[in-house]
């Protein structure tokens, strides 16, 4: 196979198999100037992995998605106020999904949940 | 037999004189549904807890004389579960602070009010070690657990020590077991709240992705969306760019990213590297504050 070789660009590669996350991160980054995308069995400067492979972690605990969603905006300081607009549901559910995440996440020990927001994916800084 | 009864009298009496004393810097906040507890921290000022502060609405305070106060909110900070509300009540007994250390095993009391009136549990104090960080990333002095049953109302309810000295504020923390928020913090933050409204955090105005890179064995962010108005928007960095360092040192995960975006990170120039098309550059960035929802 015969590839344009950009000799500056940044190679990355996708370490994922849910294809529709793949579809999107694809959506997103291949229109990025100055990196391309490469396939499995190329050369790759950097990956792009699950955030649970990233950092897999001990004893981890399985959240919905809602709670991961819950957990990063956690990690970025939001409020349960924040929460309930940036998810578009009621400050009374925001605080139901705050406390059983807070209750899980003490069950296995890692109240350090900036650790597992961390590994979830985007946090915006 | 007489096996020291005049021993728990002694406890009891000194109970009593403990609650007895406190009582004046006690109040009861109510907001919406909520009804729960607080205290005077300085003239006009009220601290309790933000978790159990409704989110909107008007907030009343109960005395202990049983008038109830328009209350007015100063500020809040929920990575602290500190609120501040202030009320037109010049008369009121602010709580005696001091710096206190509590070890695990102390007697203490958590007091809560209902209608302005002290309610009472007593119970030791279960675990008093380091420092730690909340869920939402605010700084705890430090990680202060009682032995309590605590009633919902009593939560943001001042903590004393058997010689009557003020711990911190009592909240719920995972499984409802009682967490002190230490008096230290709630000085340092209460003092910011009266002066700013709430706690600032520092921004990048940047979506970012924790990644490993391969060539170096380390790990990166990759930038995955950029706030047109944010400090990283503003020297040019792009979607797709990989911070590799930051003032130097290594990121080796977001969350020591999180860690130097504190509430006095803002308005600090830091220097970060990053890798664009192959190549690695250093770039100044000054940190903003985070805009508030």
């Amino acid at each position: 196979m015969i590839k344009q070789a950009s000799a500056h660009a940044i190679r990355l590669r996708l370490d994922i198999t849910d294809a529709a996350l793949v579809d999107r991160l694809v959506a997103v980054l291949a229109g990025v100037p100055g990196l391309r995308l490469v396939g499995a069995d190329e050369v790759a400067d950097a990956a792009l992995v699950l955030p649970t492979t990233a950092t897999a972690l001990d004893g981890d605990v399985p959240l919905s998605p809602r709670e991961f969603e819950v957990l990063s905006l956690l990690a970025e300081g939001a409020s349960n106020k924040e929460i309930a607009r940036r998810l578009n549901i009621s400050v009374h559910t925001a605080k139901f999904h705050v406390g059983s995440l807070l209750d899980k996440l003490d069950a296995v020990g890692r109240t350090d949940a900036v650790a597992h927001a961390a590994r979830l994916g985007v946090l915006n800084l | 037999m007489s096996q020291s009864p005049t021993q728990m009298q002694d406890i009891s009496a000194g109970l009593v004189n403990l609650v007895a004393s406190s009582a004046p810097s006690l109040v009861s906040v109510s907001s919406a549904q909520s009804r729960s507890s607080g205290f005077v921290w300085r003239p006009e000022l009220i601290i309790t807890a933000d978790e159990a502060l409704s989110e909107d609405g008007e907030f009343t305070v109960t005395l202990g004389n049983g008038d109830a106060a328009a209350a007015r909110l100063v500020g809040r900070d929920p990575t602290t579960d500190i609120a501040m509300l202030r009320v037109d009540q010049t008369n009121l007994k602010p709580i005696p602070q001091k710096a206190v250390t509590v070890q695990a095993g102390a007697l203490v009391i958590a007091m809560g009010a209902e209608d302005g009136k002290p309610t009472v549990a007593l119970g030791v104090v279960s675990r008093s070690t380091e420092p730690w960080r909340s869920l939402r990333g605010g700084e705890i002095d430090a990680r202060i657990e009682l032995d309590l049953r605590l009633r919902q109302s009593a939560e943001g309810g001042p903590v004393l020590d058997a010689a009557g000295r003020f711990i911190g504020m009592a909240v719920f923390g995972p499984r409802r077991r009682v967490l002190v928020i230490p008096s230290s913090t709630i000085e340092r933050v209460a003092t910011k709240l009266e002066s700013h409204g709430y706690i600032a955090r520092g921004y990048l105005g940047l979506g970012l992705q924790p990644i490993a890179i391969e060539d170096n064995g380390g790990s990166g962010a990759m930038v995955m969306s950029v706030d047109p108005k944010g400090p990283g928007a503003l020297v040019g960095i792009h979607q797709g760019d990989i911070l590799v360092a930051w003032n130097d040192e290594p990121i080796p995960h977001l969350r020591s990213l999180l860690r130097v975006l504190g509430p006095d990170s803002v308005g600090e120039t830091v220097t970060v590297e990053l890798r664009r098309a192959g190549k690695t550059q250093q770039i100044p960035l000054t940190i903003a504050e985070r805009p508030r929802a």
